[in-house]
C-alpha cells in the first residue's frame, strides 16, 4: 500500500491542533538576568508548573541556590502586558506560597495549589478578575499559556524579586510525536521531489 | 533588643503615602507585615501601574510625626509587588543621644 506523505503531513498537523490535555506543563528557569530590570544576582534555579484544569490544581515544583539574599517570599506574577517581559502584580497565594522556604539562600520547593480556594490568590488578582475564584483562574490559566505569567523569587537583597523565570509551555509528547510524524512527512516528500528532480 | 526591632515597626504603623495620578485605584495598603529571622521585618505590597509608592515610618504617630522614607518604588506602566525587608533596630532613626 502505498502511503501519500501529503496526507500524513495534513492528518498528524490536524491531530496535533486538536490534542486535548487536562494537565498544561510549564518550565520555569530562574536568573537574576530574567528580571525586569536585569540584576546581577548569581541565584539560579529550575522549576515546573503543572496546571490541572480538571482537579483545578496548580502542582509546583522549584529547586534553586545561589541567592544573594535570602528569600523572603514567592509567587507566581501575572499577566504581564507582553509575553516574556516586564513585570505584573501577583496572582497567586500573598504573602507567598504556603511551605515556601524562608530566609534561605538555596533550597527546594514542591506544593499543590487547590484553585477553588481564595488562599490560592492575591486578594487583589481576584478581585481585578471579576471577584470571583474561576475567573482569576482563568485569568491565570490564560497568562500562563500566553507567557505572561512569570515565578518570582523575592530576597532580602532586592526588593522586586531576586530570581525569576517566565512559565514557558512544556509540549505533551503526543503533540511532540505527530509533530515529528508531520515533520517526516513533509521530509519524505521534500526529498521524494529532489530525487525525481535529480533523475536524467 | 532584637525583639524590640519587631515592635518598632508594628507599633509605628509603617504607611504607604502615595502620589495620585489616577483616581480610580484603589489605596495603596501593606498586604504583610510580620517578624522575620531574629531581627527584620518585612513588609509586602502590591502597586498599581504609573504610581510611585512611598515606604516611610516614624517614631512616633501623632498629628506632629516625622516620617521618614524607607523605599521608593518608582512608577513603572505595569503593576508590582514588592517585599523590603526592614533591618532598624529601635531608636536607629533617632537622633543620637548620650
Amino acid at each position: 500500500m502505498k502511503i501519500n506523505p501529503s496526507l500524513v503531513s495534513v492528518l498528524a498537523v490536524c491531530s496535533a491542533t486538536t490534542a486535548h490535555a487536562d494537565v498544561f506543563q510549564y518550565a520555569v528557569t530562574f536568573s537574576g538576568a530574567n528580571e525586569s530590570p536585569a540584576n546581577a544576582s548569581f541565584g539560579i534555579g529550575v522549576g515546573t508548573v503543572d496546571y490541572d484544569s480538571t482537579a483545578h490544581t496548580l502542582t509546583l515544583q522549584a529547586a534553586f541556590s545561589g541567592l544573594t539574599g535570602l528569600t523572603t517570599a514567592s509567587h507566581i506574577h501575572g499577566p504581564t502586558v507582553n509575553p516574556f517581559l516586564l513585570n505584573a502584580g501577583v496572582a497567586t497565594s500573598t504573602p507567598s506560597f504556603a511551605g515556601f522556604p524562608l530566609a534561605v539562600s538555596s533550597g527546594t520547593f514542591s506544593s499543590v495549589l487547590d484553585l477553588t480556594l481564595a488562599s490560592s490568590f492575591n486578594p487583589n488578582f481576584v478581585m481585578a478578575n471579576g471577584g470571583t475564584l474561576l475567573g482569576a483562574e482563568t485569568a491565570l490559566a490564560a497568562a500562563m499559556e500566553d507567557g505572561k505569567a512569570y515565578w518570582n523569587i523575592h530576597s532580602s537583597s532586592f526588593t522586586g524579586g531576586e530570581i525569576r523565570g517566565f512559565l514557558v509551555p512544556v509540549p505533551e509528547p503526543g503533540t511532540l510525536a505527530l509533530g515529528g510524524l508531520a515533520a517526516a512527512g513533509l521530509a519524505v516528500r521534500v526529498l521524494g521531489r529532489k530525487g525525481r528532480a535529480a533523475k536524467p | 533588643m532584637k525583639r524590640a526591632a519587631i515592635v518598632l515597626l508594628l507599633s509605628l504603623g509603617a504607611t504607604l503615602p502615595w502620589l495620585p495620578t489616577k483616581t480610580e485605584a484603589a489605596d495603596p495598603r501593606i498586604g504583610d507585615i510580620k517578624p522575620f529571622l531574629t531581627n527584620q521585618v518585612p513588609i509586602h505590597f502590591d502597586t498599581d501601574a504609573n504610581r510611585t509608592h512611598i515606604l516611610q515610618h516614624t517614631t512616633s504617630l501623632s498629628t506632629r510625626s516625622r516620617w521618614s522614607n524607607m523605599f521608593t518604588g518608582f512608577a513603572f506602566p505595569f503593576p508590582n509587588h514588592y517585599v523590603v525587608v526592614d533591618t532598624k533596630r529601635r531608636g536607629s532613626a533617632r537622633s543620637p543621644r548620650r
